[in-house]
C-alpha cells in the first residue's frame, strides 16, 4: 500500500522532527511532483527554509518518501480542480476555492488506486468529505450567501467516493499508540506532540486534540 | 469584469484618501475587505490595494518610521505614484517595491511589511474557506511561511471545522497504516 501525502502535513512532520515516524512504518508514502517542488525545491532556494529542505530531501533520497509522476494525475487533477472550482458561486461568478496542486494528491491516490490520502490542509478535507459543511464554513466566514452548484456536487461526491482522509496528527496518535518512540510514549507527549503539529499547521481543533487524549491516552 | 473593476478603483481612491490623512485604522479596514473581495474574485489587483494598505498602516503604528525624517518624503513620493497617470496595477507593483524598501532600510525586522502583509492576508483568505495553497499563489507568499502563521492562529477552532469523529478517522488510520 501507497499513501499519498501533501506538502501541508510532510511540513507539520518535519517541522517537528516527525518525519522519522515515516521511516517505521510498513507503508510507503508517495507524493506527486508538485508536491515536491512545494517541500524541495521551492524553499531550497530560500534561506528561511533551505533547512527543511534539506531534511525532506533525505528522505527522498532514502526512498522512505517517493515521487509518483504519470500524465494521469495532471488531467485528473485538472478535471477535479475544473470541478471544485465550479462548486460554488456568489453573484454569478465562481469561487476559486483549490489550487491544482491540492487535486494532484487525490489524483495521486486514484492513480495508485489507493483510498487513503495524508493531508493536514482543511478545505481539501472538506472538500473530500463534506461539500455541504465547506458551504457552510465559507457563508458563516464571509457573511455572504452562496450558490452550490448541484450537478458539480454529485459528480465530485463521485469522484472522490471510496477517499479517506488522515493528517499529521492521526500519524503521530498512531506511533504513540503503537510506541514506536519510547520518549513519546506519556500521555504528555501525546499532548505536546498533537499541539506541536496544530501549531505547525495540522487543521485539528482543540477538542479533538482532546478526544484523542481521552481515546489513547 | 465591470463590477470588478469599479471595486478596484472604489479601493484604490480610498487607499489614497486613508493614506494622505493618515487614517490607519481605515487603511487596515481596506486591506481587509480588498482581500476578502480579491478571494472571491481572484483579482490580483485588490490583492495589491490590500497589501499596499496594509503595510502603509503598519508603518503609522511604528514611531521610528512614522516619526522618522524621510516619512514625509516618503510619503510625498508614494501619493505623487498614487495620483499618477498609470494604470493602477503597475502603480500598485511599484509601490510594493518602494515600501519593502523603506521598510528594509529603516524597519527592525528582517521580513518586511510587505512580506508581513503577504502572510497576513494570505492567512485571512484561508480564513475564509479558500484553499492553502490557493491562497498561496494568490498573495505570494510561500505555503512554508503560511503554514507557519496560520499554526498561530485559531483558525482550525472555527465552527464547521470539524467533518468526522476521532474515533472514526482514527480507525480509518489504524486500517490505512498497518491494521
Amino acid at each position: 500500500m501507497r499513501i499519498p501525502c501533501d506538502s501541508s502535513s510532510l511540513i507539520s512532520l518535519s517541522d517537528n522532527c516527525l518525519l522519522r515516524i515515516l521511516e517505521n512504518s510498513k507503508k510507503k508514502f508517495v507524493i506527486p511532483k508538485r508536491v515536491k517542488m512545494e517541500i524541495f525545491d521551492a524553499p531550497f532556494s530560500t534561506k528561511r527554509f533551505k533547512l527543511r529542505a534539506i531534511q525532506i530531501n533525505s528522505y527522498l533520497k532514502r526512498g522512505v518518501i517517493e515521487v509518483v509522476d504519470d500524465p494521469f494525475i495532471h488531467e485528473y487533477a485538472e478535471k477535479i480542480t475544473d470541478l471544485v472550482n465550479s462548486l460554488l458561486s456568489y453573484g454569478g461568478d465562481h469561487v476559486k476555492i483549490i489550487h491544482q496542486g491540492e487535486a494532484e494528491v487525490i489524483a495521486c491516490a486514484k492513480y495508485l488506486n489507493e483510498g487513503t490520502v495524508v493531508i493536514d490542509e482543511r478545505t481539501s478535507r472538506h472538500l473530500i468529505e463534506d461539500t455541504d459543511l465547506l458551504k457552510r464554513y465559507m457563508e458563516s466566514r464571509t457573511g455572504l450567501k452562496l450558490d452550490i452548484n448541484g450537478t458539480a456536487q454529485k459528480k465530485l461526491a463521485k469522484e472522490l467516493d471510496g477517499i479517506s482522509v488522515i493528517r499529521s496528527a492521526e500519524i503521530f496518535a498512531y506511533a504513540y499508540e503503537k510506541q514506536i518512540f519510547p520518549q513519546y510514549s506519556s500521555k504528555g507527549a501525546l499532548e505536546a506532540g498533537l499541539y506541536a503539529l496544530k501549531f505547525s499547521g495540522c487543521s485539528i481543533t482543540d477538542e479533538e486534540i482532546k478526544d484523542y487524549i481521552e481515546l489513547l491516552g | 469584469m465591470d463590477n470588478i473593476r469599479q471595486l478596484v478603483d472604489k479601493y484604490f481612491a480610498e487607499l489614497i484618501t486613508y493614506f494622505r490623512n493618515d487614517q490607519e485604522v481605515e487603511l487596515r479596514d481596506l486591506s481587509n475587505r480588498a482581500i476578502e473581495s480579491a478571494a472571491l474574485n481572484q483579482d490580483k489587483t485588490l490583492v495589491d490595494i490590500s497589501l499596499v494598505s496594509y503595510a502603509l498602516a503598519k508603518f503609522m503604528t511604528k514611531p521610528h518610521l512614522f516619526k522618522s525624517d524621510q516619512w514625509s518624503k516618503f510619503k510625498a513620493h508614494i501619493l505623487h505614484e498614487l495620483e499618477g497617470k498609470k494604470d493602477s496595477k503597475t502603480i500598485l507593483d511599484e509601490i510594493i517595491e518602494d515600501v519593502s524598501s523603506f521598510d528594509v532600510n529603516l524597519g527592525n525586522y528582517a521580513r518586511d511589511a510587505i512580506e508581513k502583509a503577504r502572510i497576513k492576508q494570505a492567512s485571512r483568505t484561508y480564513a475564509l474557506g479558500i484553499s492553502l495553497k490557493r491562497a498561496s499563489e494568490l498573495t505570494g507568499v510561500s505555503l512554508s511561511a503560511l503554514l507557519d502563521y496560520v499554526g498561530a492562529t485559531k483558525i482550525h477552532d472555527r465552527p464547521y471545522t470539524k467533518t468526522k469523529s476521532v474515533t472514526e478517522r482514527y480507525r480509518m488510520t489504524k486500517k490505512a497504516l498497518g491494521e
